[in-house]
């Protein structure tokens, strides 16, 4: 063996072993993924997510640590609320709030109000009469991993979502104490997270000024029972149920009433869709025209099997799953054991909240060895439902009909 | 002989190795539980009880790969994300890394000027990406 080649073979392995001593140090021994039923749908061979855990989290997948984006487990989704600590985690900068002092934190209402307001947490917790819900968020770009032609973006699998039971105050509640002037045609939003650069563009979303106003809308203080956690918005969040999460701002500090639309780089080129009817575009030839992303489309997503499974003769596959959307109603859930031929009803649980998702489940023997396309969609109160294929640029709105293979063997 | 004797010091090394990592995860569980939020106290008591709360973030920054363009990306890029935020992305061809990079600087006001630009997408392609296929490199030469 020649020197260099040594010399070569002991730095790299110093490198590797100090790598992971550190990795081991700080706590996030990397458990790399190892397939874990996703290689097949992902296709990339390159993932990199690791289990990591941060503050007022559990170990949860890792797909960045600067700004944190940390994606729930799956198995989580088997109960009708997600718990806080797994609670899926997305900010836009590194410049996330770290420390909150209740005494001194302040929400600012200014704009076009008639008395520019500021409101402490105990404010909001005792001047408004507390409302209760469930309700499901999911980010814009969750499954984007799963769009062909891949997208550039955070590459979630499905776990970017989750349903939780929330207490706030009711938006409108909370407006009508600033008074909004005539005039207003939009209501925005800030939290405490901030750019990195003057040049940067501060994270902000709208709500046109009906919207804010219809009752739906509440600032939650309370998620699960608890304080919300620090990475999921404490001290209070926005919650818009049947909307994306993009417009759930979290540690929610600053609400501007406005008389003309706001724009920024978050509404006017972010957060975007393909302005067609159906929302989808040719990759070959992308849309020119698009509209900001809003409610959840119905959808419907296994939950078990996680990814493909293997099956002995004569077992029981018990699938299960959750279906969302934008509120109107999940009516239905079906499932096809042939790839999309014939469908079958899954069973629906109870109804949890206006805005929840709706838990399905079904159990299916397979009538002989061979393999199997499993498909499962949904249908919402208004006939909204899914199809085969769709794609948009920005990998946004995910809710093509998701494929298990199952494979039965004697 | 020399084999063996190579096989069980690295047996002893590896055991090593795993038990400082075992070690170190157990300490760092410890240390969550301190985290200073704890459900048992009601939303309601909170600004009395517990009016502060923080968080100590960990990064968990890999390291990249030497090359050209290695400097300008450390320096720029990790100003608003991790590295990370790349090595979660698909291998994309030149094409998309060059709108990216140009995202950045568009959307997101990075203070790229354009050389800078140009280093920070051979370098991204260099090991994260790939050459446009010839039809598509066509089209695109901008």
């Amino acid at each position: 063996m020649s020197y260099a080649r040594r010399d070569f073979l002991k730095a790299t392995g110093l490198l590797g072993i100090s790598a992971f001593l550190a990795a081991c140090k700080s706590g996030s021994v990397a458990r790399t993924m190892i397939n874990a039923g996703l290689s097949d749908t992902r296709g990339t061979g390159y993932d990199v997510r690791t289990w990591a855990r941060f503050p007022e989290k559990t170990d949860l997948l890792m797909l960045a640590d600067r700004p944190p984006l940390l994606e729930t487990p799956m198995h989580y989704f088997l109960k009708d609320l997600t718990p806080n600590d797994a609670y899926f985690v997305r900010w836009h900068y590194a410049g996330i709030p770290t420390r909150v002092d209740l005494r001194t934190f302040r929400m600012r209402i200014i704009g076009a109000v008639n008395r520019p307001t500021e409101l402490s947490f105990d404010d909001l917790r005792t001047r408004f009469e507390p409302v209760a819900m469930t309700a499901f968020s999911e980010c814009s770009g969750n499954s984007r991993s799963f769009f062909r032609p891949q997208v550039p973006g955070a590459q979630w699998t499905n776990g970017a979502m989750g349903n939780a039971h929330y207490v706030g105050a009711r938006l409108r509640d909370v407006l009508a104490v600033a008074g909004v002037k005539a005039g207003a045609v939009e209501v925005s939003f800030r939290g405490l997270d901030v750019p990195p650069l003057q040049s940067s563009p501060h994270f902000e979303k709208p709500l046109t000024i009906d919207h804010a106003l219809n009752g739906d809308s509440i600032i939650a203080y309370e998620m699960n029972g608890e304080p919300l956690p620090m990475l999921n918005g404490f001290p209070i969040r926005l919650v818009v149920p049947g909307w994306f999460a993009t417009y759930w701002v979290k540690a929610l500090s600053q609400i501007t009433v406005r008389t003309e639309p706001l724009h920024n780089f978050w509404v006017d080129t972010a957060y975007r869709i393909p302005a067609t009817p159906d929302h989808s575009e040719d990759p070959k030839h992308p849309s020119e025209n698009t509209v900001p992303l809003t409610s959840h489309p119905t959808r419907a997503v296994f939950v078990t099997p996680e990814g493909p499974v293997k099956l002995a003769r004569g077992a029981t596959l018990q699938i299960e799953g959750i279906a969302s959307d934008d509120g109107a109603g999940i009516r239905r859930v079906e499932v096809s054991t042939d790839g999309g031929h014939t469908w079958i009803d899954a069973a629906l649980d109870r109804v949890i909240d206006k805005y929840s998702w709706r838990r399905w489940r079904m159990n299916w023997k397979p009538p002989q060895i061979g393999r199997y396309t499993l498909q499962c969609r949904a249908t919402n109160a208004a006939g909204a439902t899914q199809r085969t294929n769709e794609w948009n640029h920005g990998g946004y709105q995910r809710r093509v009909i998701e494929t298990r293979e199952v494979e039965v063997t004697a | 002989m020399q084999t063996l004797r190579v096989m069980a010091a690295l047996v002893v090394f590896g055991a090593a190795i795993l038990s400082y990592a075992l070690w170190g995860r157990a300490g760092r569980e410890r240390k969550a539980v301190s985290v200073p939020v704890s459900p048992e106290i009601p939303v309601a008591a909170l600004t009395s009880t517990q009016p502060v709360k923080e968080i100590e973030l960990e990064y968990h920054q890999p390291d990249l790969p030497p090359g050209p363009g290695h400097d300008a990306f450390a320096v720029q890029c990790v100003i608003c994300h991790s590295p990370r935020y790349v090595l979660n992305q698909p291998i994309f061809p030149r094409k998309t890394w060059t709108a990216e990079v140009h995202k950045m600087v568009k959307g997101y006001g990075a203070p790229i000027d354009a050389e800078q630009e140009r280093e920070i997408v051979d370098y991204l392609v260099s090991w994260h990406g790939k050459e446009d296929p010839p039809t598509l490199a066509k089209t695109t030469s901008n």
